[in-house]
């Protein structure tokens, strides 16, 4: 925790231009209205096994209108079968309901819905709508810009939708929970800019938490990550997470992730000249 | 009988008078425009903008200062600019106008406060400026809302007592000056 706010003060002292294209997290602020955006993600953790799983994430992002955007992905994993197989399916949406800009800076409040189906039986507390369950999320996003540092919180509803009751008599499970998160991202490179062809580097660095609301147990990640844009058009992102403290029964306590993006802005059809 | 010297001169004068009347008309539009966009700092959400305003029919080139988030605008020569969709491109990319001002030259053109000039396809609005001759080349600023801040826009509302500065559209107030109710009126100063 301390940690965490001595490098927010830290950017905050060398504040200058910056970033909110997190890597565990959404922004409040929407992709351009008629992009289309391509991401490949994959995750990889040390499962109880005692082999590293992974899974494999395919994520098409649509912007509808300058206010609403939404994402279609499907994943495949390892982290519930023996070998890698698909797992999941998922729909998101954002719509962005307060934009007030300035120079170099700016606030957003989005609002999300998302809906995910998982052929997973999950053994954990954990909900994940990432592929591991069938779940409903919404919530609420506040984001920040202010130059080079860029702010965001996110808070929403998870419920899962599975039924588990054939785990009954193990133990009780979570089925409603309350996710936060704190993230703030800095613009390191370039310092001057010279054109859109430019590599820019940014840093980042989250708090991402979840409490049960049916069972006393929760958890606070802190995840830090690395994100290179090349030709103002192509993003990879590598990040690490890892819990700082929690009591919920979880598949892991830390993950890597590693996921490449490329926009395609005016992709879809435009009405105006 | 016409000394043929002095013919041949006033033939000259005459012919140079109306090349410049020729290349003044056939330049009564807006030549370029200096837009600052706010909202962002990265160069991937500049490009965002960039793109959406190379996609203007009516546009010629652009160049971009990334530091400043500014993009300098080349028209095309007789096509008309619509600003409105220039603004709208901008909004689309998730970002806003700041700052929109727009050349063009002019033949002598006399402005006043709150009156209407019909140039380059669109009917301004001059607000904060006093009575005085343009000629030449001429950069005038967009004071409308959504293409300045807030702040601004405001600042200029004390200057006018016209209704149209607060919706953009001719009102009551413009129809004096033969201008036809609902249509776009730009407020500018310069």
């Amino acid at each position: 925790m301390r940690f965490f706010f001595t490098l927010l003060g830290l950017a905050w002292l060398v504040s200058a231009g910056a970033q909110e294209l997190y890597v565990f997290s959404e922004p409040a602020s929407n992709m351009p209205a008629r992009a289309a955006g391509l991401k490949y993600a994959a995750k990889l953790l040390d499962g109880d096994r005692g082999r590293t799983e992974q899974r494999h994430m395919i994520e098409m992002q649509l912007g509808l209108s300058k206010k609403w955007m939404t994402h279609v992905s499907t994943s495949f994993s390892d982290m519930y079968s023996n070998g890698v197989r698909w797992e999941s399916a998922r729909i998101y949406t954002k719509y962005r309901f307060i934009s007030i800009d300035d120079v170099h800076r700016h606030f957003r409040a989005a609002a999300f819905g998302e809906l995910s189906y998982s052929v997973n039986y999950p053994m954990y507390d954990e909900l994940s709508l990432e592929g591991d369950q069938s779940g409903a999320r919404a919530g609420v996003i506040l984001t920040q810009l202010l130059h080079k540092l860029a702010l965001s919180s996110t808070l929403s509803y998870t419920a899962s939708l599975q039924d588990r009751i054939q785990h009954i008599g193990i133990h009780s499970y979570t089925y409603n929970a309350l996710n936060y998160s704190l993230s703030a991202g800095y613009l390191l490179f370039p310092r001057k800019y010279n054109g859109y062809g430019q590599t820019n580097f940014n840093l980042y660095l989250e708090m991402l938490g979840s409490r049960a609301l049916d069972k006393q147990a929760g958890f606070l990640d802190l995840a830090p990550a690395v994100q290179f844009i090349f030709s103002s058009n192509t993003k990879l992102n590598l990040g690490y997470r890892f819990q700082v403290s929690g009591d919920m029964e979880r598949m892991a306590e830390s993950s890597f992730l590693i996921s490449i993006e490329r926009t395609f802005l005016n992709a879809l059809k435009s009405k105006s000249p | 009988m016409r000394h043929p010297l002095i013919y041949f001169m006033m033939k000259r004068i005459l012919m140079i008078i109306m090349v410049c009347a020729l290349s003044f008309s056939a330049d009564a539009q807006i030549s370029s425009a200096k837009l600052q966009a706010s909202g962002l700092t990265c160069a991937m959400c500049a490009r965002a903008v960039y793109k959406n305003l190379e996609a203007l029919t009516f546009v010629e080139k652009i160049d971009t200062d990334l530091n400043g988030s500014s993009f300098l605008l080349d028209f095309k020569g007789e096509t008309t600019v619509d600003i409105d969709a220039i603004r709208k491109k901008v909004e689309d990319a998730g970002f806003s106008v700041a700052v929109l001002d727009l050349t063009g030259s002019f033949q002598e053109v006399t402005v006043k406060p709150d009156q209407h000039l019909t140039y380059g396809g669109s009917v301004f609005h001059f607000v904060g400026v006093k009575e005085q001759t343009v000629r030449g080349d001429k950069t005038f600023r967009v004071i409308d809302k959504h293409f300045t801040s807030a702040k601004e826009h405001k600042k200029f509302q004390g200057m006018t007592s016209m209704e149209c500065f607060k919706t953009g559209l001719a009102a009551g107030c413009c129809k004096k000056n033969g201008v036809e109710q609902v249509s776009r009126i730009y407020h500018v100063t310069l």
